[in-house]
């Protein structure tokens, strides 16, 4: 006699059935194990077919997947062992190892790493910590001294900071700079907008430029720096998402107007989306490549009630159309 | 024997996607004013297995849904010794439900993708990730594990906890469709 199992367990096992039945070719003696647990109860059955109808669903997702992979993704995705491999092979003649007091820290020359527009690239540094730079950004990193700094000159990062408490890691931006110990955040830092720092781990220490004090920004919180008074506000889990999406090569929109979607595209092409009059404030919902600036006007034109017009240099167009009569 | 025949059969995937899933929610919110004392997802797993073993004869997916559950539940019911007489009376009120023909409320285009967007947002981000190479970009387990630089069962161990969340999330889905379909039940029982 065995237990009776709840309607959660009898889910998690259908699903690691599932699981691994999409990872790979079940063995014949896999698929005569899985036949009788299905045969056992219904409830297995059930379970089972519950969810592989959940799984055939999500695969309608593969619409929004174009036809060939954009170039940035293949270095957006590199696996970070290899970036650090790279980056270790690179450094290795510059890289001296000094005794410093009782420890040790590697001095290594300074690096830029910069991105043009379209491009996504994530580093591994030398202490382990992650960075994802996005779009059109600029990120030096000193590692010489006894803190561990970057200066983002444009654009945006995210970084994922290796623990280490003896060496203070703070990224500069605008004039602010953002310290942290071991935490993950972003900075955004564009002409004509204040810097943004968004927090998704543990705690950063913020110090505005001019005078205003250093201040806490917590997990899911986020600052807009200004030099008068910085604004920290609390923000929802789908939100980091969302801010987040490019570390995937994507942007996701929901509910902002299609004047902020275009921004959001132009970021990432060189080809423009404009919007022209009323039409920049119809909201817009979806996840779209970065690169598909196309795609995403052609399914928002029809949606929206739109003409849309590909000029000469390439830039898109999205307008209504005059009124009749 | 059945189970076999099941794994070769992916259009009956395709069709409780359709046809069984969207009506779920609906399902589970009558359950729980019907029957707030019995077990929800035993109810609903054993609804799906019956669902399973006659689909291709089934004609009017909701309607046949709602009648396997009453009868789950009528049988269930009859061990019990006190039953409520609202239940009983609840009940009664689904013959409405299984004479008619409800067209397939399958959310559609844009709308779907909207939705299936929002359940993968709602899912934890190593899930998510996982989840997105595996079905946007149609990457294998294996290729999802090497990108990402985790170990195969990993991806797989998210693959399932993907799938079970987003099932969850499906099932608790909140639709105006719905709302109307449960006022025009209320509106026919008066007839």
């Amino acid at each position: 006699m065995s237990v009776r199992l709840s309607g959660a367990e009898i889910d998690r096992l259908a699903g690691d059935w599932l699981a691994r039945e999409d990872g790979g070719a079940l063995s014949a003696a896999e698929r005569a194990e899985l036949t009788a647990w299905l045969e056992a109860e219904d409830r297995h059955l059930g379970a089972y077919v519950r969810l592989r109808a959940a799984s055939a669903r999500l695969n309608r997702l593969a619409a929004l997947k174009s036809d060939q992979a954009p170039p940035e993704m293949i270095e957006a995705v590199r696996p970070a062992a290899l970036d650090r491999r790279g980056l270790i092979a690179a450094g290795l003649a510059a890289a001296v190892a000094i005794g410093v007091g009782g420890g040790y820290w590697v001095w290594q020359a300074p690096r830029t790493y910069r991105t043009d527009i379209g491009e996504m690239r994530r580093v591994t540094l030398r202490d382990g910590s992650m960075v994802a730079l996005n779009t059109n950004s600029v990120l030096k990193v000193d590692y010489s001294g006894e803190r561990r700094e970057l200066w983002l000159s444009r654009g945006e990062g995210h970084f994922i900071v290796a623990k280490d408490r003896t060496r203070p890691f703070v990224v500069h931006a605008a004039g602010a700079s953002v310290t942290a110990v071991g935490t993950a955040f972003t900075v955004r830092a564009e002409a004509r907008a204040p810097v943004r720092v968004t927090v998704t781990e543990g705690v950063v220490s913020l110090e505005p430029p001019g005078r205003e004090q250093a201040r806490l920004v917590g997990a899911m919180q986020q600052a807009a720096v200004a030099v008068a008074a910085s604004q920290i506000r609390p923000v929802s889990a789908v939100e980091i998402q969302r801010s987040l999406a490019w570390t995937d090569g994507r942007i996701m929109l929901e509910g902002q107007t299609l004047g902020e979607a275009a921004a959001e595209f132009n970021r990432y092409n060189d080809r423009k989306l404009v919007v022209s009059g009323a039409a920049a404030s119809a909201q817009v919902g979806g996840v779209f490549r970065t690169s598909e600036v196309e795609t995403f006007a052609r399914t928002a034109a029809p949606s929206l009630g739109l003409t849309m017009q590909v000029e000469d240099d390439g830039d898109i167009v999205l307008s209504a159309p005059p009124a009749a009569g | 024997m059945r189970g076999a025949a099941i794994l070769q059969v992916s259009d009956m995937d395709e069709w409780f996607a359709r046809n069984v899933l969207p009506h779920e929610p609906e399902l589970r919110r009558w359950l729980a004013r019907v029957a707030a004392d019995l077990d929800q997802d035993d109810l609903v797993q054993e609804t799906y297995a019956s669902l399973a073993r006659e689909w291709t004869t089934v004609r009017n997916p909701r309607g046949f849904m709602f009648k396997v559950a009453r009868n789950l539940l009528i049988g269930r019911l009859r061990h019990k010794r006190i039953v409520n007489i609202v239940t009983i009376a609840d009940l009664e009120t689904l013959r409405v439900i299984d004479g008619q023909a409800t067209g397939e409320q399958a959310l559609v285009g844009r709308e779907e993708l909207s939705m299936l967007q929002q359940a993968l947002a709602a899912l934890p981000e190593r899930c998510r990730q996982v989840l997105m190479l595996r079905k946007i970009d149609g990457l294998s387990q294996r290729e999802v594990a090497v990108r990402l630089g985790l170990s195969e069962s990993t991806v797989e161990k998210h693959v399932s906890a993907g799938i079970r969340r987003c099932a969850d999330w499906f099932a608790r889905l909140q639709r105006p469709s719905d709302a109307i379909a449960e006022d025009h039940d209320v509106e026919e029982g008066r007839l």
